[in-house]
């Protein structure tokens, strides 16, 4: 209890500077948390998952070393499409070791239009190779972790029940 | 949230492709995906249950989220939406550093991650893969 206690002073104090630390304590809450005061730029992160602190990933600090992936997303509220991106930041983003913030907001400039652009169908060509269903992408997923986090996974058979039922009913 | 947005997008077909972006600090290969959700759908439903009005953009980061998972980019115990990235100064980073460390049982002379806010680009951290690599990202409707 003194754990849980000293954790939730922990996202106390962080009042109105989150940041990524939160990604750690998502970590620690199993990524059930929100953090946030008024003004404070929250967390919100919402997916009942298994809590096994032997299994925490702690972040390395960004650096060439350990590039972080960057993910960029649009989508169209009217109609529901998305697109996402995923690529690993490029060394040339890097400077003695650590992020340059210039080059990257460049990078990310770029990228921003040249998505936008293909986004509309225009710009560079994207070369589709596969096509499968975002819920069976889920499903294996979640199986996986079920049986990897053992007795503490037993949370994720919510979402696995209420997949299957809703399978059934289709 | 989360898990809701999931359940509503899993019929969604995936698409997966290649695309190269150039840039001029060189070539990004970019692995690209095509879904979709009907989001008005599950925002009416949502208010309809909880009142709570939420915002498209919402809706779509949790949907990016869990695709990131789906795909193995992201564990599920770390998939962290809406975590802005903000300017922190040297205060708040020693504080926030000590804090985090505390609350881990660490010393606190670990070293932590810290990324500035990017002008013009409010991106976010998505999530922690498997041995610790970040992911940061922006989600944005285009008609913004």
């Amino acid at each position: 209890m003194g754990t849980i206690i000293s954790r939730f002073k922990t996202l106390e104090s962080w009042g109105t500077a989150s940041g990524e630390y939160v990604a750690f304590m998502s970590l620690v809450f199993g990524g059930v948390g929100s953090v946030g005061k008024e003004g404070s730029n929250a967390v919100g992160s919402a997916w009942a998952t298994p809590v096994n602190l032997k299994e925490l990933s702690i972040p390395s600090p960004v650096s060439s070393a350990a590039p972080p992936f960057f993910v960029y997303s649009l989508f169209n509220p009217d109609d529901g499409r998305a697109m996402v991106w995923v690529f690993k930041l490029p060394t040339a983003v890097f400077e003695k070791g650590g992020l340059n913030y210039g080059r990257l907001a460049i990078l990310l400039r770029t990228v921003h239009e040249q998505a936008f652009r293909q986004f509309r169908g225009e710009g560079e060509r994207i070369r589709w190779d596969e096509v499968y269903r975002l819920g069976d992408k889920l499903r294996e997923r979640l199986s996986a972790d079920r049986i990897r986090y053992g007795d503490s996974g037993a949370v994720l058979d919510i979402f696995l029940k209420m997949n299957d039922v809703s399978e059934q009913g289709v | 949230m989360l898990m809701l947005v999931a359940l509503t997008g899993r019929y969604s077909d995936l698409r997966k492709g290649l695309s190269t972006l150039k840039t001029s600090l060189g070539n990004v290969e970019a692995y690209v995906y095509e879904f979709k959700l009907d989001a008005g759908w599950l925002l009416q439903n949502v208010k309809t249950v909880t009142e709570i009005e939420l915002q498209p953009h919402t809706v779509y980061k949790d949907a990016v989220a869990a695709l990131l998972y789906g795909l193995g980019y992201v564990e599920i115990n770390g998939i962290a939406t809406e975590v802005p990235i903000v300017p922190i100064n040297q205060r708040t980073t020693g504080v926030l550093q000590a804090s985090v460390a505390q609350s881990l049982g660490m010393s606190t002379g670990v070293d932590v991650t810290i990324i500035k806010q990017i002008g013009g680009y409010r991106a976010d951290i998505l999530g922690v893969g498997r041995g610790g690599v970040i992911l940061m990202g922006e989600v944005k409707s285009v008609k913004d």
